[in-house]
């Protein structure tokens, strides 16, 4: 446009503004009010405003703008190659006021979020797991014991319903040498390996000899311990159990001495 | 109005409109008028899917938000400390005058309406700088249009009666 007539269209838009805010005052005050309010008029002209990065982003390019307004028989008028670019600008307005593409990553990656928080909590702790299990020897040794109680537990329970063969091998440090000693000695270690486990609940339906009976003492004697001379038989029992497989000679003298402290007992008691 | 619209009535009230609204932000006393004129825009852009009449529409929407926002800074300034005043005999600074102030500096316009009080200030600057109507700016305002045809007689007696102390006073 030309700035002549810009300059033109300006004044004569100002002479309408302050013609119409003069419209109630009398022609003498009007006269001399007129070039004050030319002045204040003056500042509705100034530079334009340069806008910012953001609202430059929501205005459309001169060229864009004339090529909206202007027909479609103008459009392929010869423009070489300026009417081209301004389509770049207006193509990103109305990318940035559309809003339906750009949400869709951001939504699946929100969507996704607790997803990779859990994996990585759990990748994490296992790590940390695996760590502590191959730097502690005592954490290990405690998986094993706690492994080694739960598999006695159900191995417990699996031999008192059905039969005593599957409980030795839980306490098979101890039965497995008593049983080739004697034929005596075999019937009370199982058992004492039972009341180690089981208790006498198991035992009571079967009181059938005094080596049976024996192990019973035995058992409430480790628990409660009524009298001195309930220890007495106890100590063959404890004999075995510190050496373990060491002393394997020595067990044949312990039947020897096995029968003597049942007959004692049960008399002791009676 | 499709997006389109929008688009083309956004930057044509930009184009026309952002040079009266900073001229009115800045005797409104506005520091920084131009990036108030910004933000006011961003606000138009907002409102602008509910906007009705077109750019008469927008040019009474822009006013009322840049009302809003030098109703806010004075408020603002209020309970801010009071700023030390600016002495030019004492600062070396130069810059180049703006246009406004080349046109305002000699007849001091804009003197004339800080000696004004705060409602005749803003009914002259709405209805002379902004060319708003007496019910635009009665709606602006929040008054009837008769109590603003009444604050604009007063307010161009005043100014009157202030530039004749002005040419009568030695400079």
């Amino acid at each position: 446009m030309n700035p002549i007539n810009d300059r033109e269209t300006d004044d004569h838009n100002d002479q309408r503004v302050i013609d119409q805010v003069l419209t109630d005052v009398d022609p003498d005050s009007a006269d001399s009010l007129r070039p004050l309010l030319a002045e204040l008029r003056t500042l509705a002209h100034g530079d334009a405003v340069e806008p910012g990065p953001l609202l430059e982003a929501l205005l459309l390019t001169e060229e864009a703008a004339a090529t909206s307004e202007a027909p479609a028989s103008e459009a392929p008028a010869p423009g070489p190659a300026i009417t081209g670019t301004p389509t770049l600008p207006a193509l990103r307005v109305i990318e940035g006021d559309g809003a339906s593409r750009p949400p869709r990553p951001a939504r699946r990656t929100r969507r996704r979020r607790p997803l990779a928080a859990a994996l990585v909590l759990t990748a994490a702790i296992g790590a940390g797991t695996a760590a502590a299990a191959a730097a502690d020897e005592g954490f290990r040794s405690t998986l094993n014991d706690g492994i080694n109680s739960v598999i006695s537990v159900l191995g417990g329970h699996a031999a008192s319903t059905p039969s005593s063969p599957p409980a030795a091998p839980v306490p098979a440090t101890v039965p497995a040498p008593a049983a080739p000693s004697a034929g005596p000695s075999a019937p009370a270690s199982p058992e004492a390996g039972q009341s180690e486990t089981a208790g006498p609940r198991a035992e009571a339906p079967a009181p059938s000899s005094a080596a049976t009976s024996a192990p019973r003492t035995t058992a409430g004697s480790s628990t409660a311990s009524p009298s001195p001379k309930a220890s007495l038989p106890a100590l063959p029992t404890q004999l075995p159990s510190p050496n373990l497989g060491v002393p394997l000679p020595k067990l044949p003298a312990v039947p020897g001495v096995l029968p003597t402290a049942p007959t004692g007992l049960p008399g002791g008691l009676h | 109005m499709d997006p389109g619209d929008h688009a083309e009535l956004f930057t044509a009230a930009f184009r026309t409109l952002s040079p009266s609204v900073r001229g009115y932000l800045r005797a409104r006393g506005v520091e920084d008028s131009e990036a108030v004129t910004q933000d006011v825009f961003l606000s138009l852009y907002s409102r602008i899917g509910s906007l009705k009449g077109g750019l008469e529409g927008a040019k009474a929407l822009v006013f009322t938000i840049a009302h809003s926002r030098a109703v806010d800074h004075h408020r603002r300034r209020e309970r801010t400390p009071a700023l030390v005043p600016h002495d030019p005999e004492l600062d070396s600074r130069t810059t180049p005058a703006t246009t406004e102030d080349l046109a305002l500096g000699g007849a001091g316009a804009l003197s004339l309406l800080n000696s004004l009080t705060d409602d005749h200030r803003e009914v002259l600057l709405l209805r002379v700088v902004a060319d708003l109507s007496i019910e635009q700016t009665a709606e602006i305002m929040s008054r009837t249009a008769g109590a603003v045809k009444q604050l604009q007689r007063r307010a161009l007696e005043a100014l009157r009666s202030h530039a004749v102390i002005t040419e009568l006073s030695p400079s």
